[in-house]
């Protein structure tokens, strides 16, 4: 296991590298330049002061040789200031992050749940109309615009009905922590975010599923007299779940992109809206440390899939 | 064996067999498309909407709408017979906006999907061609773009980049190409284990001709199929980015910004958050639903998913 380990961790080296390279050259191409943003309109800036910020700024070394310094510094987990704010980037994603999180976390484990539960249910009442409806929804859940989705959801359940608050995490105003409130804003974005998980979940569970009942261990569980429950519970289910679990790591960069338009619907104060307001004001250092963290994480996410996955398969030898 | 097996094959007096023209693939499976009829419609749906994109100035002119001409007098208008999805907040006619809204956004969803198939397809057979290290680096670069949160990577390059429609086309075309790349390259690494290849490596065609002529031929029936979900997946990208307000850029009407003010909609003319967001869903599921029912039809084992 633990070689295992260490060869999945080293595998991931290069992809993390190859998520600098990207960010830097596009930041590098990225028409204007960043001394020109500062000194713009600044009066009294000789050509000599220009010169002198691109040198302290390190702007008139060879460009592979500012890639090795921003490569250091970030190893450091050094990702500069911001341009607006001047507050060091790690610090402003350490505020968002755990919004973000929460949010996608949320959804993700929304979408497992339901769409295992979808899927178990359609394939063994295969045929059925719940199964063709069901079948339908996930369609649909994937063919319609999230963002659409969480406007009508608004516009149905907020601004009509007064079900739920329209955005923010917690009402405005309100003291300590209220669980019950902080859920009721929960709620509707991770809702909003899990139906692409759900539809795709359910899918994968369904044909799985089918495939797993017409196995012969199935058959034989039967045989053996066990009830129904326990033969799908105890020995469909866990042969559903592999595909699942393969999948999460797939599914990871859609969530965390996906949050991005579910946070600027719902006012979720996470990373995907700082990002944005990052985006409107050519934040360039958040924008790159956004980049490069939310690939990372989409990094540790597939390294920890992948581990499940040896966990939850008895049959995968290591080695 | 051999003998016993002769004259099934090679019958002494072949039977008459009444003249049938030669069926290729292609004729066989358009010939299982048309008894679908999930996927006839969906087609049928599809053709309707570039019908209506393309005739959209001809509409416009008919019905005497212009979808520029700013009536601020007459904004958040409901549907009328004048205007028959009422008008939106700066009183443009909102039925002639979505027509050329679709112009723009299927003109996009058709040529990002063109881009990164090209790019997808040549990348992924070179890759699973040629091996070795071409393959390594392929993998790796294929491996990074995957990590990356596709949308947070469009939204960063689509501001920091500002294009028109096209330009736009093209950003999304050059960071979707890995899922074609993936695809082709799994199977063009089980092509070129045939014999045929062989056969013409011996016969001394040059690589080119092998890839182009032996190998992507087999390749194309799995990409029309990926054709549907790939357009589709465009759509979808293009309107939420514009939606944003970092796609298509107005006054240009693209079905993804047409609900960028949407929030403001709710209180005035909630009519205008459904139109787009209707259009957009019917479209991306008749993209899926014909790719799916290509995929059936194609099929040689007649296996049907639906």
């Amino acid at each position: 296991m633990s070689r295992y380990l260490i060869r999945r961790v080293l595998q991931a080296i290069p992809t993390l590298l190859g998520i600098t390279l990207l960010s830097f050259a596009i930041y590098h191409l990225a028409p204007g330049d960043p001394v020109r943003l500062f000194t713009f309109g600044v009066p009294n800036m000789t050509p000599e002061d220009v010169a002198r910020l691109r040198h302290q700024y390190g702007l008139d070394q060879p460009l592979y040789l500012q890639y090795l310094n921003w490569l250091l510094q970030i190893a450091q987990l050094n990702f500069g200031n911001s341009f607006i704010t001047h507050q060091p980037v790690l610090e402003m994603i350490g505020q968002h992050a755990p919004a973000t999180l929460t949010l996608a976390g949320t959804a993700l484990l929304l979408g497992l749940l339901v769409g295992t539960a979808i899927g178990t249910y359609s394939a063994l009442k295969r045929g059925s109309v719940a199964d063709g409806l069901f079948r339908i929804v996930a369609v649909i859940g994937s063919a319609v615009p999230a963002f659409w989705l969480g406007l009508v959801f608004i516009l149905l359940f907020s601004v009509q009905w007064r079900l739920f608050p329209a955005g923010g995490m917690y009402t405005l105003g309100s003291h300590g922590f209220d669980l019950g409130d902080r859920l009721r804003h929960l709620f509707p974005p991770a809702l909003i975010l899990s139906l692409g998980t759900i539809a795709g979940t359910s899918r994968i569970v369904r044909s799985q599923t089918l495939e797993t009942l017409s196995q012969d261990y199935v058959r034989t569980a039967r045989a053996k007299g066990l009830s129904e429950r326990v033969v799908v519970l105890g020995h469909v289910l866990r042969n559903s779940l592999l595909p699942v679990v393969t999948n999460i790591g797939g599914s990871l960069p859609f969530l965390l992109g996906g949050a991005v338009l579910v946070e600027q619907i719902f006012s979720w104060p996470g990373m995907g809206r700082m990002g944005f307001d990052a985006v409107l004001s050519r934040d360039y250092p958040v924008l790159m440390g956004l980049l490069v963290i939310l690939s990372a994480l989409v990094v540790l996410g597939n390294l920890l899939s992948d581990l499940l996955y040896v966990l939850v398969d008895p049959r995968i030898k290591l080695d | 064996m051999a003998a016993t097996l002769r004259p099934r094959f090679f019958p002494a007096a072949a039977p008459a067999i009444p003249e049938q023209p030669a069926q290729t693939l292609w004729s066989i499976t358009l010939t299982r498309l048309r008894r679908d009829r999930l996927t006839v419609l969906a087609l049928a749906i599809l053709l309707c909407f570039g019908l209506l994109a393309v005739l959209a100035g001809l509409i416009a002119h008919a019905t005497g709408q212009d979808p520029d001409r700013i009536d601020l007098l007459n904004n958040f208008d409901p549907p009328s017979r004048q205007h028959w999805l009422g008008t939106d907040d700066d009183g443009r006619d909102q039925f002639i906006r979505l027509l050329y809204g679709a112009r723009v956004s299927l003109s996009i969803g058709v040529l990002a999907a063109a881009v990164n198939l090209v790019v997808g397809v040549l990348i992924g057979a070179a890759a699973a061609f040629y091996g070795g290290a071409v393959d390594d680096l392929v993998v790796w670069i294929v491996n990074t773009f995957r990590s990356i949160p596709t949308f947070v990577l469009l939204l960063t390059i689509s501001a920091l980049f500002t294009t028109g429609p096209v330009g736009l086309a093209l950003i999304i075309g050059f960071t979707t190409w890995t899922g074609a790349a993936r695809l082709v390259r799994g199977q063009v690494f089980q092509l070129k284990q045939h014999d045929y290849v062989l056969a013409a490596r011996t016969l001394g065609a040059s690589n080119a001709r092998l890839i182009f002529r032996h190998v992507l031929p087999n390749v194309l029936p799995l990409v029309v199929v990926f054709l549907g979900i790939d357009i589709g997946g465009v759509i979808l990208t293009e309107s939420g980015l514009s939606f944003l307000g970092f796609g298509v850029q107005p006054p240009v009407p693209s079905w993804g910004n047409m609900l960028t003010n949407a929030q403001t909609f709710f209180t005035h003319g909630p009519w205008l958050v459904y139109g787009p967001g209707f259009v957009i869903a019917l479209t991306v599921w008749c993209l899926y639903t014909v790719g799916d029912g290509f995929r059936d039809a194609i099929d040689p084992h007649g296996a049907r998913s639906r």
